[in-house]
């Protein structure tokens, strides 16, 4: 199945570099601009005293553009958050240097450019590479992407600096359905449409179900609870299922956003007792501005084929597991924010966000047969909070989560937390 | 296995067939002057050196430091009537600085912005007419700010910012400069 899927990737973006290769020969063009440059002329207007050289001059000018973190043709960025997770009952609370990433990018030339991120999660305990990748600026439509890349699947899994979004912690569906920060090893292509639309396709390489350690005991896997977040990096990921993931979006209308996200690929990885363990996920996203006023929703839904499987290989390995994992998960949330000083404070420049989201989230929406669901794992969140922005990259975040689940044992959490990216 | 091997070569050799290509050109700074101030007769430089005391005026409007202190103005005329102003500007986006041309009345006021050069792979989407008309009518005395009086681009939200701040800059410099 995973070997279909790479042939049918193979046709796709095989034809359309072949498109690409065909039209960019019928047509020649200047070096130094793409086919979308506004080869204008405008007919008739002033005369223009400065020349051409002049005012390019202008274009480049490196004085008001120093940055901290750019030297020339390499750049560093990054973002960090640390979080305190105050859980209300009996549980321990907890203060965590959640994530710092260090950013690396060179650009070779203006055409191609490397970025990579390396997050160094709770406090350096756990290192992870966030994305590698090479981009081959081709044409405004057609840009290749190759390395290790962040799943387009939906916006936050690929733009997740703490700023950008108003709660302390990600939200629950961006946890537990959608496992950010997914990335996957492979290659593909990206660029903007006509009429407000842009894409993105890639084949890369899939999720694990069971990994297993020397011993034979569970390592990491997927699991009834936490979903596939136990495994959503490339680490030493068996290099033998593929699979293809893309995303449409659409910003044609000012304040809105609209956009899908697929993926589909085996994660059975070659083992035989599991089968192919065919993940395909979906989702979908809408967001809207105006007024100082954010609304948002999105939606995800998993099926995986062979969860009965690849529960019995975990039993196989720690006959104690109960985490069973599903073979469908469903989840979705709706947020509204307001922009307090959008309308108390026109003249500042601070950000001061209100905001209150709903999720509800089953990471055993429909179990395998032979396995029952664990009704602690059927959770409905709100999280309401404020994030205040004094400028634009550092956020300082408080809120309360009111965690329920139809077993009646959800623990509510206060998070306090402090982000920033450069 | 094998089809991934293949999947690669054809990007590999697509790679060689493909002529590469810079960032986005939106606009040549020619083009975008002519557009904007149709009806002049000519458009001539008028380089600026920041005077201390400009400086710190800019700065105040602004809200932040300026550290570039020369400015190529270009006015617009025809004859002796000074139909508008024009400047064009960086600031740093996500990692790339975005260029943009920001056209301003001789009362003050925003004429029109153009992005003139987008180098990122993403939020290209701040070129579109539907955000950058959002600046028309805009003084130094208006906030410029996403979030308040300029909505963003959803996904966009760096870019958006990098756009307003550079804007509410040449307002600022401009009002130092030649509005009083």
């Amino acid at each position: 199945m995973s070997r279909n899927i790479m042939e049918w990737m193979v046709v796709l973006v095989g034809c359309s570099f072949i498109f690409c290769g065909t039209a960019e020969a019928r047509r020649p063009q200047s070096p130094i601009e793409r086919e979308d440059a506004a080869e204008t002329r405008i007919e008739g207007g002033p005369k223009i005293q400065s020349s051409d050289e002049e005012l390019a001059q202008e274009m480049n000018d490196e004085e008001g553009l120093k940055r901290l973190g750019n030297f020339g043709r390499f750049h560093i960025f990054g973002y960090g958050e640390l979080h305190y997770n105050g859980k209300i009952g009996p549980t321990g609370n907890e203060i965590d240097f959640h994530r710092l990433v260090l950013g690396v990018g060179y650009d070779f030339t203006d055409w191609l450019k490397f970025r990579s991120e390396l997050d160094f999660e709770h406090a350096f305990k756990e290192p992870e590479l966030e994305f590698a990748y090479l981009d081959f600026l081709v044409k405004r439509w057609a840009n290749i992407r190759l390395g290790a890349i962040l799943v387009p699947m939906g916006v936050m899994n690929q733009h997740h600096e703490p700023p950008l979004f108003y709660s302390v912690e990600r939200p629950e569906v961006y946890r537990v359905i959608i496992p950010t920060s997914w990335q996957g090893a492979g290659v593909g292509l990206h660029g903007d449409l006509p009429g407000g639309f842009d894409y993105e396709l890639y084949g890369l390489s899939s999720l694990t179900a069971v990994r297993l350690d020397d011993t034979g005991a569970i390592d990491q896997s997927f699991s009834g609870s936490e979903g596939f977040h136990d495994d959503h990096s490339i680490g030493e990921a068996p290099g033998r299922d593929f699979g293809a993931a893309g995303r449409l979006q659409y910003r044609g209308v000012q304040g809105l956003r609209l956009g899908t996200s697929f993926f589909v690929g085996n994660t059975g990885q070659g083992n035989g007792a599991i089968g192919g363990g065919l993940l395909t996920m979906v989702e979908g996203d809408a967001k809207y501005s105006f007024q100082g006023i954010d609304l948002e929703g999105v939606f995800a839904f998993t099926n995986l084929t062979d969860a009965g499987n690849i529960n019995n290989v975990l039993i196989a390995a720690d006959p104690t597991f109960t985490d069973f994992v599903a073979s469908q998960m469903m989840g979705w949330y709706v947020e509204g924010a307001y922009h307090a000083f959008h309308h108390l404070l026109p003249d500042t420049k601070h950000d001061l966000v209100v905001f209150g989201r709903f999720e509800d989230f089953n990471t055993q929406h429909k179990m395998p047969a032979g396995f029952s669901a664990d009704p602690s794992n059927d959770r409905r969140t709100v999280t309401t909070g404020i994030s205040y922005l004094p400028i634009p990259q550092v956020a300082i975040k408080a809120d309360y989560m009111f965690n329920w689940n139809s077993a009646n044992a959800g623990v509510d959490q206060f998070n306090l937390g402090v982000g920033f990216y450069y | 296995m094998s089809s991934f091997l293949i999947f690669c070569s054809i990007t590999l050799a697509s790679l060689i067939t493909l002529t590469a290509h810079a960032q986005t050109v939106f606009m040549k700074p020619a083009e975008a002057l002519k557009q904007i101030f149709h009806d002049s007769k000519e458009v001539v430089p008028d380089k600026k050196t920041l005077t201390p005391d400009q400086k710190s005026c800019a700065e105040k409007l602004l809200g932040a430091k300026i550290d570039k202190l020369d400015w190529a103005f270009q006015v617009a005329r025809t004859d002796q009537r000074i139909d508008g102003y024009a400047v064009i500007d960086n600031e740093m986006g996500k990692t790339e600085p975005i260029t943009f041309l920001t056209a301003i009345t001789p009362l003050g006021e925003v004429k029109e912005v153009e992005v003139l050069v987008y180098r990122e792979p993403y939020g290209s989407e701040i070129h579109d007419a539907r955000y950058l008309k959002q600046y028309r009518g805009k003084t130094a005395k208006d906030p410029v700010r996403v979030g308040g009086d300029i909505s963003n681009i959803s996904g966009a939200t760096i870019s958006s910012r990098s756009v307003a701040l550079g804007v509410k800059r040449d307002l600022a410099i401009w009002s130092c400069v030649y509005g009083r």
